[in-house]
């Protein structure tokens, strides 16, 4: 770039196909969000394309807030989720933070035998019958413990507490603090952008979730949204005879939108953070 | 020095070391039992494979020996499963693959920040959608009826397709949905590789006369070639292991040409409660998964090696 050297012809049309195509793509993307959004709102029944509604109205969103087959599932798990990126957080802290110390002893063997689990991978099996065996179906606890530690975050995390030096904890340790005060008070106040990130994913993981939920979960009144989402849109009979097709139809909407909006708040945040998440992540420690 | 000191009294140093840690492992004590727990007691489950368990209750059980891998290699359920297994992932692997390292040298060309930003932003926004989501997204555009598929259907004078619905479909709309989803997120990381290559030997290869063709393949693609290597271990690593879409996706219509290794051994081991036999199933899929990983990270090494002289 410190050099102004004059683009070709070729270059020139290259760029501009760039800027088309890019364009198109990000179309392909938002358009079908675009269109399911403006049929949450729109007061006409039309199912074809558009992108901005035609008439507005909040009587979807709240029929489906007043709906307790929907504003249940959200709320379980709105609960969910929030207990288990606290669990998740305050145990891949406390794993990640001792093996990131070179000094500490087994510390080879310790980081091995995190990655087994990751490498040599046996499927939903083994897990289901443990939880089983802990009496733990149809407990939110089986959506909250069992996945606690991801093995990919651990790890982001691990390679990121590595990059703060030595030094620094050695000083604190001088000036006697313990160990817990020093992750407290020095290297976790370092560390917010991956904490951050760490966190967004163990969020978005968590209240993406379905196949857990499948397994562990068979009361209805504990379901979460992602199930009774899929239920709702994938296996409804659509007996246009028997049901109110449109008002049916309208459910499915707004209820996908209900199901992303958790996301979309937290989207400006994780994409502060997570380009440096998966930097961080792909060095192997 | 206190190394030297360490070795010498061997064990005792050990033992003094680990004292002198004891916060350290108090710290790590929970998370560690935690993760024993929950990630390697599951694995001595792994013995039902070999057992019964699921044809007569538990107190019966009886260790078959092989039996259960023998009645998996005549299943035709589950080679028609592992069949749809290899083929669905080497068409998202063809189609996938090598799409977000075009859209990284597209976005690659984009100078104007703003614009890139916006695009940047759009595209990996799926990534973070559930497959629940967009699964239901996309069923619901292409619906037979009150659709965008209908609409079309209706504009060109044919019968709208159930694509969800038909065999010869779902396929396409598996890799069609992951690529869709996540493309654009894969595509970043390469972005980030290219961001990261010195300006300095574009200018040279200008002034040398090299095309823009010539400049893309012999400086960004050889220098982005590693991280191209860790992404295909990564996808190659999961080959085996494709579950949730289909899971979400594929109605019990199309599991002639959708049903996967892992949604045979759900359907055998939760449905069915055949656990030995779903066991059989879940670790013939994960002893060639992890084949697969050591024989690509080989091959990953060898090509690093070539690479590095």
């Amino acid at each position: 770039m410190s050099i102004a050297i004059k683009k070709t012809a070729g270059e020139r049309a290259f760029q501009i196909f760039s800027y088309i195509i890019m364009g198109i793509l990000a179309l392909t993307v938002l358009l079908p969000l675009l269109y399911i959004l403006q049929l949450t709102f729109s007061t006409s029944p039309d199912p074809s394309f558009r992108i901005l509604p035609q008439g507005f109205t909040l009587d979807h969103y709240r029929y489906v807030i007043e709906n307790d087959l929907i504003a249940r599932p959200f709320l379980n798990s709105l609960f969910v989720t929030s207990c288990y990126v606290v669990v998740s957080m305050v145990l891949t802290v406390c794993f990640a933070y001792p093996l990131s110390r070179t000094e500490l002893v087994g510390r080879k063997f310790l980081n091995f035998l995190v990655v087994i689990p990751m490498l040599f991978s046996l499927g939903f099996l083994p897990k289901y019958l443990l939880v089983k065996d802990l009496g733990m179906l149809d407990s939110f606890s089986s959506l909250i413990f069992p996945g606690a530690i991801s093995t990919f975050n651990l790890i982001v995390l691990r390679n990121f507490l590595q990059t703060i030096p030595d030094s620094l904890i050695e000083s604190a340790r001088l000036d006697g603090c313990s160990e817990l005060r020093t992750l407290w008070s020095i290297v976790l106040p370092l560390s917010t952008a991956a904490l951050a990130t760490v966190g967004l994913f163990y969020m978005v993981g968590s209240w993406n979730s379905y196949l857990d939920v499948m397994l562990y979960i068979n009361d209805p009144n504990k379901h979460t949204l992602q199930v009774v989402l899929r239920t709702l849109v994938m296996e409804n009979t659509m007996d246009s005879t028997a049901v109110d097709t449109q008002l049916v139809k309208n459910v499915q909407y707004t209820t996908i939108i209900v199901a992303l909006i958790p996301v979309m708040i937290v989207y400006p945040f994780l994409q502060k953070y997570f380009v440096k998440g998966i930097m961080i992540g792909s060095v192997k420690g | 020095m206190i190394t030297a000191t360490n070795k010498t009294s061997g064990l005792r140093g050990i033992g003094r070391k680990i004292y002198k840690q004891r916060q350290l492992f108090l710290i790590l004590a929970i998370p560690l039992i935690f993760y024993l727990v929950f990630e390697y007691l599951p694995m001595f489950k792994v013995r039902w494979a070999f057992t019964n368990y699921g044809d007569v209750p538990l107190s019966q059980v009886e260790y078959i020996g092989l039996d259960n891998f023998e009645r998996l290699m005549k299943s035709s359920s589950f080679w028609n499963a592992f069949r749809n297994t290899i083929i669905i992932s080497l068409q998202k692997l063809i189609i996938g693959f090598p799409i977000p390292i075009i859209i990284a040298l597209f976005l690659n060309e984009i100078t104007h920040n703003a614009y890139k930003k916006t695009v940047q932003t759009i595209i990996y926004f799926p990534h973070f959608l559930s497959w629940v989501v967009i699964g239901s997204i996309w069923f619901l555009i292409l619906a037979p009826q009150n659709s965008i598929n209908a609409q079309i259907s209706g504009f060109l004078g044919i019968d709208p397709v159930y694509w969800f619905a038909g065999k010869e479909y779902i396929r396409g709309l598996l890799v069609m949905t992951d690529v869709w989803a996540s493309a654009g997120y894969s595509a970043i990381v390469y972005l980030a590789a290219i961001t990261s290559i010195d300006p300095a030997l574009y200018e040279a290869a200008t002034i040398d006369g090299a095309s823009k063709m010539q400049q893309i393949w012999h400086i960004t693609l050889s220098s982005i070639r590693s991280t191209v290597i860790i992404m295909l271990i990564f996808q190659l690593g999961k080959i085996l292991n494709i579950f949730d879409q289909v899971l979400v996706m594929a109605s019990p219509v199309v599991y002639e040409t959708a049903d996967v290794i892992q949604t045979y051994a759900y359907r055998t081991g939760i449905s069915d409660m055949q656990i030995g036999y779903s066991m059989a199933v879940s670790l013939f899929k994960a002893v060639i998964s992890f084949g697969l990983v050591l024989l690509t990270n080989k091959i990953a090494h060898l090509i690093d090696e070539e690479g590095v002289f």
